[in-house]
């Protein structure tokens, strides 16, 4: 049971740093394979640019590869609706201000939930678990565009992982969070890996925290394994 | 120069035309198709557009694949205002969906040219610089906003919403959805890059002047004067 990367291709329709009349394709992702078991946290690390955003939107299926599949416990996830892959992948991305969608916390919390079709007990329960851990209970009414980057973070890494998806990406989760809540969703994501066996891959810089709770490392350079 | 523009369109054409030709040619057909109410007399309007983009050396099907979502959306709304007004909507429908094809075309023409060359005519058509700096500003932003509005679609539909299997009414409100964040962070984004500007230095000076200047050639009179002569002589024309 795995997320798995085979040859993986993509490139962007041209290289803003070159000039405008080059068309030539320069791959931000580039062959690139791994394999992100479940029950473990697997690190993706490398400098700006070196296409980790990149790879988390085509684990999705935001982007579509030109050569090369996402495999879903074995099954080739091109063709299929992100709101499916949704179900079983939740991403986290860079800018939590292009994932809030609703006028206050609490419903922000809840739309995912309810697109899982989950009864109204079982949404309650899961939002006001994950609203305490984060501690954004007293923000539940909150319209979300007012909370500081830090929070709107933890909002999103909330309503994310409310969905308890098989699959966890987050992109460069740790960003805006100070010390103490860095360990306190280093903490969670362990819990998750161990206890609910959900596969986390976590696009990262901050090496502290890799190097403390990623059970692997793959490094990635010019959109290749490094 | 440097700039926003396009590159399918062949040197000269609409490409070598001075900038305020091109702003004569937007607000006049915007203005003529908003006070006229006459379908004939729009779609002359319209004509006159698509002429200037084929004269003038544009591919159409880069244009028309440029302006494909707006086209998408003006047939969506003549079709829902046609089943919500029945036969007496469709006139008005009509009329709807070819002012705004009015001015998405004329958008499009706005954009065969060099963005900067925009700031520079509007400065010396003595717009204040604050306005029309803000005015370039803000076109840059457009694609980003854009790509904004894909990325919330996409990150809806990852947190489970199904478009495909909603009905029109529930996928409407679903899509209304999309404004808020597209607004809330454009807000965000004009307030922060106000600040940006102020920070460093933008109207610390008192004035500012440009090495370039642009200079109107005769082609660009007439047609400065032509397009709201043409467009009133349609009114003429078709409004009786």
């Amino acid at each position: 049971m795995a997320l798995e990367v085979k040859n993986l291709t993509f490139s962007y329709a041209r290289n803003p740093s070159r000039k405008r009349r080059d068309f030539s394709p320069v791959f931000a992702v580039n062959d690139f394979s791994a394999v992100f078991e479940r029950g473990k946290i697997t690190a993706v690390m490398g400098p700006n640019g070196c296409g980790k955003t990149t790879l988390s939107k085509l684990l999705v299926g935001i982007l579509k590869p030109l050569r090369g599949g996402v495999f879903l416990d074995g099954e080739n996830l091109s063709g299929r609706r992100l709101a499916e892959i949704g179900k079983q992948i939740g991403l986290v991305a860079q800018q939590p201000d292009r994932q809030l969608f609703c006028t206050s916390v609490s419903d922000e919390m809840e739309f995912g939930l309810k697109c899982l079709e989950l009864d109204s007990a079982e949404i309650e329960a899961r939002k006001a678990r994950y609203l305490e851990y984060f501690d954004l209970e007293r923000y539940a009414e909150t319209f979300p565009f007012e909370l500081s980057t830090g929070e709107k973070q933890r909002l999103v890494i909330a309503a994310v992982i409310a969905m308890k998806p098989a699959y966890l990406i987050l992109d460069e989760p740790t960003s805006a969070l100070d010390r103490g809540r860095k360990a306190a969703l280093g903490a969670l994501l362990r819990g998750l890996a161990s206890d609910e066996h959900t596969g986390v891959v976590l696009f990262s810089h901050d090496e502290s925290f890799t190097a403390r709770y990623a059970d692997g490392v793959i490094k990635m350079e010019e959109g290749q394994t490094g | 120069m440097t700039g926003g523009a396009s590159n399918h369109v062949k040197s000269g054409g609409l490409r070598s035309i001075d900038p305020r030709p091109k702003l004569m040619l937007m607000v006049s057909a915007s203005t003529a198709c908003m006070l006229t109410g006459n379908i004939p007399h729009i779609a002359g309007i319209l004509c006159v557009l698509i002429l200037t983009l084929v004269v003038g050396g544009a591919d159409m099907l880069v244009v028309l694949g440029r302006i494909r979502a707006l086209l998408l959306l003006i047939a969506a709304l003549f079709v829902i205002q046609t089943i919500f007004a029945g036969m007496d909507g469709l006139l008005l429908a009509a009329v709807l969906s070819l002012r705004l094809l009015v001015v998405v075309l004329a958008a499009a023409i706005l954009l065969e040219g060099e963005i900067r060359d925009y700031l520079l005519a509007l400065v010396q058509m003595k717009l204040p610089y604050e306005l029309a700096f803000a005015v370039i500003v803000g076109l840059h932003f457009l694609p980003i906003l854009r790509d904004e509005a894909v990325n919330i679609y996409c990150y809806m539909q990852l947190r489970g919403k199904d478009f495909k299997k909603l009905g029109i009414a529930k996928k409407l409100r679903a899509y209304s959805g999309l404004c808020l964040p597209i607004l809330a962070g454009a807000l965000r984004r004009a307030y922060e890059t106000s600040i940006a500007m102020d920070l460093r230095g933008f109207r610390a000076m008192p004035g500012r002047t440009s090495m370039r200047r642009l200079s109107m050639r005769g082609t660009d009179v007439i047609l400065t004067i032509f397009y709201p002569v043409i467009f009133i002589a349609l009114g003429f024309i078709f409004v009786r």
